[in-house]
């Protein structure tokens, strides 16, 4: 529905942007020199994120009051600027906006969050457990500590693995769609 | 064979292989409808099922297609092996490229790299092409291709045009077989009728019949057939006596068209005679006989020319009647016209032969007298003429005096052509009247300057007010039905020391030249109003008054001003006055006349159509004006109910207002037939001298007495 409110220049745009974001996830493997090789790696995760986000829904209360629907960062990332592309994208009827964490208390208000490698993850975990934040990261054995995605890279192509008991118990349903795309799937479906 | 060659078949090939045609030819009509459209409706199953796939594919590979995993987009074509039809499938990216593909096996083809962009179904020789948009979230994010052979259509088709060719053989065959039998029914009658009608040809045998058994048209011809052979046999032996009978006849026929020639000399004799006294009519009047104004004029014309040549003069004199309208008003209509024929015949008498005595319409007679030698002449012959009038006449038992007044104007001297001539004679025979009646009058030169007439009278009405001469006169409006006097109108009158009474219809437009009318029409508005006044506080408080409007009151600016102060002078409701307008007043100024009618109508007053029917009575005016009441004009209302017309005319006014919603006052009643036919129409509200003539105040105040005393007066007398 909201779809129509936007004016034809920016549905256009945000047309050119997908266009974009899938060019680059299709065409170009994860290669170059190592700087770049990230570069492209993260702007993949980027759109990924997005998409994430529109594959998952969030139970009614979580979204009801907001006016926005915010996707954080804990801890140092290598996303880089690369996220502030998404600002404005519409998820579930909200102004999607970009915001940066360090302390992993201030994520409680955030709908999805992505933990940075370099954190450690445990006490994010303990703290976003069973609330409706989808976590998503990087770090090894992510959704066996009770993390909902983890990106891994294989054949040069990014992957992810979910884990669909801990998205469960948080409230979140995750589309069957995104479900069959993963190279696994942990918890009972 | 083409259709040439067909004349010379039988008429027994020509039956089946008409019943033979018309069979194939609506088989194979019926065959083509159906088979169209059972491929129409294949075609568009087959494409619902491709576009069911199509939007099955869309559905199930959009995550796929969001997150580049092109392995799982194939995976979502998978299902598509089973489908036999289906030769190929792809899976677009936004970019055109294509992101997933399926092929059955052995089969190569391309697939399309332009022609993706828009949505829908191309149908080819053998294959369906099929393109819908894969969106997400109303995102366009990829196309779905599908194509499919038309193998299982093909199939379809031939089955069908093979079962079609088959029951088109069987029907030919049996539909053959069934008419050679059946066109027999048919064709045995008319071989048999041919071959004897061919027999009598060659043989001249007029005995000789058809047998035949049919009772359908087929029957009829054959008995028909036979009836004319008895009829040529018998005609043959009538035709020698007849011949004998010819010559007879024909002498017989010579001596009736000399009849014939003489009865048409007869009727064109009764033609002429039919034809002058239809000239006669048309040049003379019907009442007296005398000649009318058409045939006087022709004499007056000839006259004329006649004196010029000669340089001899001739006479005109106008004569009007004295008092002529009283013994009208008073005695009737028919008393008049016969004293209007016995005076004719005086006039006639007491001129020369060569004079022409005219009437000229109403009571106005025309005298010329020409060929006389001197002006004085025609003074002798205007003074025998008045002689000739002084003996009384007795008409219906009365002994009446009447009495003419004569205008004498002489060619050359007042006026060399016949208008002029007679426009003097009129005006001074009005001067003769003004001087006291019964004389005769030359024109004299100073009468002319302005109309000597209208001076004359303008002038008098100038001092008319002044002197009390004009007075109102008020005639009662009656509810037949209650049998009580609801209302007056206002009538005036101009009692002129020696013309007498001047009716309005010569005084009106006198006035209205002369501007005389608003104060004039100012007078009767507040004597009419105060009057009412007057009757209503001596207890007569329903009473309603109707005033006669002039043209020129109603175009001058201010009329509503007029009235309210007339209104408020005389203390008086608003909704007990009526005002009387003719449709001459309203159409003159017609837009100026709604918008005062209208403020009047406001302010209460009701607005009556005076004399409906006489002017342009035009249904559309009297929608536009704000009118409340029509009053029927007395000059239909005379005749009723012996005038079929206008009987007619009233019927169709009457049901006209009914229409509009309008009341109907009708005026002119004079007889208790006419009151009865009103009456059956259900006119309530009615004027006339049947009930009462127009009276002065005091005597109306009476009448108003009178009825108001219970059970005393009928006012039908």
């Amino acid at each position: 529905m909201f779809m129509h409110r936007l004016t034809a220049a920016a549905r256009s745009m945000q047309q050119l942007m997908t266009a974009l974001l899938l060019m680059l996830l299709l065409s170009a493997p994860v290669a170059g020199t190592a700087d770049d090789a990230q570069q492209t790696e993260y702007r993949i995760k980027t759109a990924f994120l997005y998409n994430f986000s529109r594959f998952v829904s969030w139970p009614e209360a979580a979204l009801q009051n907001r006016s926005e629907f915010s996707l954080c960062t804990l801890g140092s990332t290598p996303f880089g600027e690369q996220l502030d592309t998404l600002t404005g994208k519409m998820v579930h009827g909200k102004a999607l906006v970009v915001k940066r964490f360090d302390r992993p208390a201030d994520t409680l208000d955030c709908q999805l969050v992505f933990i940075g490698q370099s954190d450690e993850p445990d006490e994010a975990l303990w703290i976003l457990k069973e609330r409706p934040v989808l976590t998503v990261s990087d770090a090894a054995a992510f959704t066996e500590k009770g993390g909902m995605i983890q990106f891994r890279v294989i054949d040069n192509k990014i992957r992810f693995r979910i884990n669909v008991d801990a998205a469960r118990a948080a409230g979140l349903t995750i589309s069957s769609k995104l479900l069959s795309l993963a190279i696994s799937v942990t918890g009972a479906r | 064979m083409n259709i040439r060659d067909l004349g010379r078949v039988s008429i027994r090939w020509k039956l089946t292989l008409l019943i033979v045609t018309i069979s194939t030819v609506s088989l194979l009509l019926a065959s083509v409808a159906f088979i169209t459209s059972d491929r129409i409706n294949t075609q568009q199953t087959a494409s619902n099922n491709l576009a069911t796939m199509a939007e099955i594919i869309a559905a199930n590979s959009s995550a796929a297609l969001l997150f580049g995993d092109a392995r799982a987009a194939q995976e979502t074509l998978g299902f598509l092996k089973a489908q036999q039809h289906i030769q190929a499938a792809a899976i677009y990216g936004t970019d055109n490229t294509v992101f997933a593909s399926y092929r059955k096996p052995g089969i190569a083809i391309k697939f399309p790299e332009s022609n993706i962009q828009t949505e829908n179904t191309l149908f080819w020789g053998n294959h369906v092409e099929l393109f819908t948009l894969i969106n997400y979230e109303g995102e366009q994010i990829g196309i779905v291709y599908l194509r499919s052979n038309m193998k299982a259509i093909h199939d379809r088709l031939v089955w069908f045009l093979g079962i079609v060719a088959a029951v088109l053989l069987v029907s030919v065959l049996v539909t053959f077989m069934l008419s050679t039998r059946l066109q027999r029914i048919i064709t045995d009658p008319l071989l048999r009728l041919s071959a004897i009608a061919r027999q009598v040809r060659t043989e001249k045998n007029y005995s000789l019949r058809v047998i035949g058994e049919n009772e359908d048209e087929l029957g009829n011809l054959i008995i028909d057939f036979n009836a004319m052979l008895d009829e040529i046999q018998s005609r043959d032996d009538e035709l020698s006596e007849h011949r004998a009978m010819l010559e007879e006849r024909v002498m017989q026929r010579t001596s009736e068209l000399e009849i014939a020639n003489s009865k048409l000399a007869a009727s064109k004799e009764q033609a002429e005679a039919v034809a002058k006294r239809m000239e006669y009519h048309a040049h003379h009047d019907a009442l007296t006989g005398l000649p009318n104004r058409i045939l006087l004029n022709d004499r007056i014309t000839a006259e004329l020319a006649h004196a010029r040549r000669q340089q001899g003069k001739l006479a005109l004199l106008f004569l009007d009647l004295d008092r002529f309208k009283i013994i009208n008003d008073s005695l009737g209509h028919a008393v008049g016209d016969q004293l209007l024929r016995v005076i004719a015949r005086r006039l006639g008498n007491c001129v020369r032969e060569e004079d022409t005595v005219a009437r000229l319409g109403g009571d106005e007679f025309m005298v010329l007298l020409p060929r006389i030698s001197s002006s004085s002449d025609a003074g002798r012959i205007a003074r025998k003429i008045i002689d000739c009038l002084v003996n009384p006449i007795s008409c219906n038992g009365h002994e009446l005096h009447i009495t003419t007044s004569v205008g004498i104007s002489i060619f050359p001297h007042d006026g060399v052509d016949a208008e002029t001539l007679i426009k003097h004679a009129d005006i001074s025979m009005y001067r003769a009247k003004e001087l006291g009646r019964n004389k005769a009058i030359y024109f004299t030169a100073e009468m002319n300057a302005g109309s000597r007439k209208q001076l004359a009278l303008e002038n008098s009405l100038r001092l008319a007010a002044g002197k009390n001469q004009l007075k109102l006169f008020y005639q009662p409006k009656i509810d037949i039905f209650r049998n009580t006097i609801v209302g007056v109108e206002a009538l005036l009158r101009w009692e002129h020391p020696t013309m007498g009474m001047i009716s309005p219809m010569e005084f009106i437009p006198v006035a209205e030249d002369s501007g005389l009318i608003i104060p004039i029409g100012e007078w009767v508005l507040n004597t009419a109003f105060t009057q009412l006044k007057q009757w209503h506080q001596a207890g007569y408080a329903s009473l309603s008054m109707a005033v006669n409007i002039s043209s020129a009151q109603l175009s001058r600016p201010g009329l509503e001003d007029v009235i309210e102060k007339a209104l408020q002078a005389a203390d008086l409701d608003a909704r007990m006055t009526e005002l009387e307008i003719t449709e001459n007043v309203a159409m003159e100024n017609l837009e100026p006349a709604i918008a005062i009618l209208e403020k009047l109508k406001h302010m209460g007053v009701s607005i009556a159509m005076d004399d409906f029917g006489t002017g342009y009575s035009s249904l559309s005016y009297l929608r536009q004006l704000p009118v409340d009441v029509v009053k029927i004009d007395q000059s239909f209302v005379r005749e009723i109910p012996d005038s079929h017309e206008d009987v007619l005319i009233a019927q169709a006014i009457i049901a006209m207002t009914q229409s509009l919603n309008l009341s109907v006052v009708v005026e002119g009643i004079e007889n208790v037939k006419q009151l009865n036919f009103f009456r059956q129409q259900g006119c309530n509200i009615v004027q006339g001298f049947l009930f009462s003539k127009p009276v002065e105040a005091d005597e109306m105040l009476k009448m108003l007495a009178a009825q108001s005393a219970p059970g005393t007066v009928n006012l039908v007398k």
